[in-house]
């Protein structure tokens, strides 16, 4: 599959999660304590056999290039393979036109370097385990030029609300509507997409000349059914779109339930991230510990429940921590409390502090804040 | 290339003491402390000593070991500046022949060692547990003009019959060495760790494979040599965590040193500020079930566990089933204990199963090792 297929990781629809992503992207973001959010959408990619991947990022560039380093750890960036940052430069001076199709503009030797004849575009805010190699094989088996992968959802009023419904009809999209979160039962589109290469660069130039400001997403839902017909493609696996700050917690918090976490973590199905040579967990003689994800890195001698603890964190001995997501690098003291919370990174929580937020709307605390 | 120290890592024992936890590795290539192997001790030391050229001559059951080793990456080895190899036995002009011993297995690398003609080498031993940095040992080595450095640690006398023992003058400079000694004269350990002169150790190895009534060996051959010519051999005193893990038991004791109610030190003690690097296992975070008890305890990412564990080191990939109970114990990568299995001061080899209601030690007199597999993968 190497030479045929380029991989691009689309970061422009990703939704904002509030204070979580005012200062990094969604798909630069701690998850589960150990993974960002863009490793999955990478693996997919990893995983299928597609060793050449563009990055579409719209903002805050530092935050993606902190998490990439090398950008071997999840493709082969070698002589075969190639990965390689796409970011848009004249959209930081133009916010509106700031869109993945003029980035890819901005980028376009990457497609034109590339032999590629099939595009495969991804999220990073979708997490999901897709094999793209049936689909692909499918999509050539039939000579279509666009796949949408779509989900059917039956709480499409509470989930995927960034996100486009779908109606399917004979393996075809035959519209395309804004979820305005009215139905439970749908249809959504995972902005997932396989495109043949000159129907994609034939789409970019059509969508240019009718509105500079559209992105993928708006120029499938605008030329479906004219310049192409889009073929879907179920997905009966996991998936979950991270769209706000208390999904990020419900999502995170679903998958400490084995009954998710194995539709997710699959033997053969690798999930790879940068390796920050942490040591393994260290737990103290009076550590309690029930139900929680935890990060090499960290030194736990109080009580951890139903949370999730990344990387060098530190709990202090008589701690209690509830409910609660913190980041990487935070400490809490001895004998603090922590519960139905949210604290970022580098945070400081002295001893017997009390952060407690309430169960459905969890308190937030700002990365390197120390209380 | 022009190298001003290359490290040269012995890597080629067995370990026998370590029964079937070696059967299928070498011993360097053993698991320690849930995530690690033995060998990324010395090759982190060297990452952090700045030592950017490091040979690993491996010999017994070395597939493991080659394929760990890599190119280097792990460590960080793998830059544009950076050589790491693996280097074996090899058939030649005159036949093939095996490192016939710790000297040899040099001597017969001097083409890769000329090669990349260094100024001084250092040779480790690839199943010693320490981490340092050799700068301060090269900086006396030069300080000094010696010919040979050899990094020596205080050791209990009663231990002392076990090692390399020698008797230094008020300098520093060795006067007198006995291999593993019936009577040591004093307790101070070689800790196989030397730095060399690379012309003295060239033409001290070319000498002695010469020799036919030679061991070729470093300890027993090349250091008392140089002793008896009057060489200028010092003495470099190392303080700090050090082991060299021979039987199941010391290896055992090695992991419980890591934990946070060992005395005297910890694994953030024993890495001092140092990194140890090793291989990244593509491992979901470790999970700590709702009925769990997790006390006292090093455990890796990759880990599931729904029972009790106390005191022990975990490694990835485990998983310690609801109801067991696994105490005082190492799991190595890929164990699995079973519902309602106990475990007592064990070593659980990798992938090795205890069986649902299985009591392993319960008298717990001596540490036990159990390298039963699922499947005995046709070997």
């Amino acid at each position: 599959m190497a030479s045929k297929v380029l991989g691009l990781l689309d970061l422009h629809n990703s939704p904002d999660l509030g204070p979580l992503t005012s200062s990094r992207v969604l798909a630069s973001t701690s998850f589960l304590g150990r993974f960002a959010f863009m490793d999955f959408a990478l693996s997919n990619f990893s995983n299928s056999g597609i060793d050449e991947v563009g990055i579409l990022v719209k903002s805050h560039l530092r935050s993606v290039l902190k998490h990439m380093g090398s950008m071997q750890s999840w493709n082969i960036n070698t002589k075969i393979g190639r990965q390689t940052i796409m970011f848009n430069e004249r959209g930081n001076m133009n916010r509106k036109k700031n869109t993945d199709i003029n980035n890819f503009l901005v980028n376009d030797w990457v497609l034109h370097e590339s032999k590629a004849k099939y595009i495969i575009i991804q999220p990073a805010h979708v997490i999901c385990k897709i094999d793209f190699e049936p689909i692909l094989k499918e999509h050539i088996a039939r000579d279509e030029k666009v796949t949408i992968i779509y989900k059917h959802i039956t709480n499409a009023h509470k989930s995927f609300a960034t996100h486009n419904l779908v109606n399917v009809r004979n393996g075809y999209v035959r519209s395309f509507k804004r979820n305005r979160q009215l139905e439970k039962d749908a249809c959504v589109s995972m902005e997932t997409y396989i495109i043949n290469r000159d129907v994609l660069l034939n789409l970019v130039s059509e969508a240019l000349k009718t509105n500079p400001m559209y992105s993928f997403k708006d120029a499938i839902k605008k030329y479906a059914n004219t310049l192409f017909k889009v073929h879907a493609v179920e997905h009966l696996g996991y998936a979950r779109s991270f769209d706000s700050l208390q999904h990020f917690v419900d999502y995170s918090f679903e998958l400490l339930d084995y009954r998710y976490a194995h539709l997710l973590f699959i033997k053969d199905w690798p999930i790879y991230t940068i390796t920050r040579d942490t040591t393994p967990t260290l737990y103290g003689t009076k550590a309690n510990i029930h139900n929680c994800f935890i990060a090499n890195g960290a030194i736990v001698e109080g009580r951890v429940e139903n949370s999730i603890i990344s990387r060098n964190v530190k709990v202090g001995r008589g701690a209690i921590i509830r409910n609660s997501i913190i980041l990487s690098d935070t400490v809490v003291g001895e004998n603090a409390i922590i519960a139905n919370a949210v604290i970022d990174k580098y945070c400081l929580i002295s001893d017997s502090v009390h952060v407690e937020g309430v169960k459905g709307s969890p308190k937030y605390i700002n990365q390197g804040k120390r209380l | 290339m022009n190298k001003r120290i290359v490290a040269m890592i012995l890597a080629g024992g067995k370990g026998t003491r370590l029964e079937s936890l070696t059967r299928k590795i070498a011993k360097p290539a053993v698991s320690y402390g849930g995530k690690y192997r033995i060998i990324d001790f010395p090759l982190s030391n060297c990452a952090n000593s700045g030592i950017d050229t490091v040979g690993v001559l491996t010999q017994y059951e070395s597939v493991a070991l080659d394929t760990y080793i890599g190119n280097g990456e792990k460590w960080g080895l793998n830059g544009v500046r950076s050589l790491t190899t693996t280097l074996h036995p090899r058939q030649t002009e005159e036949g093939l022949s095996w490192y016939r011993g710790t000297a040899d297995a040099i001597y017969a690398n001097l083409d890769f060692l000329d090669s990349v003609s260094p100024q001084y080498v250092l040779i480790l031993s690839g199943d010693h547990i320490y981490s340092t940095t050799y700068n301060q040992m090269l900086k006396q080595h030069i300080e000094r003009g010696a010919d040979c450095t050899i990094s020596v640690i205080e050791v209990d006398p009663k231990e002392a019959s076990r090692f390399g023992i020698l008797v230094t003058d008020e300098k520093g400079a060795i006067v007198k060495f006995q291999e593993k000694p019936k009577n040591p004269i004093s307790n101070l350990a070689s800790m196989g760790v030397y730095i060399f002169t690379y012309s003295v150790l060239r033409r001290m190895l070319v000498g002695d494979a010469r020799k036919k009534d030679s061991s070729h060996d470093f300890g027993k051959d090349i250091i008392p040599t140089m002793l008896a010519k009057k060489m200028k051999l010092f003495a470099y005193v190392f303080k700090g965590y050090w082991k060299d893990v021979g039987t199941i038991s010391s290896l055992h004791e090695a992991n419980m040193d890591l934990l946070l109610s060992s005395k005297g030190q910890n694994i953030y003690t024993i890495k001092g500020g140092n990194t140890i690097f090793s291989e990244d296992t593509h491992s979901h975070p470790q999970y700590i079930g709702r009925k769990a008890r997790v006390k006292d305890c090093l455990i890796n990412q990759g880990a599931v566990i729904l029972g009790d564990v106390e005191r022990s080191v975990i490694s990835n990939e485990v998983v310690v089933a609801e109801g067991a109970v696994v105490k005082n114990s190492v799991l190595m990568p890929g164990a699995r204990i079973r519902a309602g299995a106990k475990v007592f001061s064990a070593i659980v080899g990798p992938e090795a199963i205890v069986s649902h209601g299985e009591v392993v030690n319960e008298k717990q007199e001596d540490i036990v090792l159990i390298t039963t597999r699922r499947k005995n993968n046709g070997k």
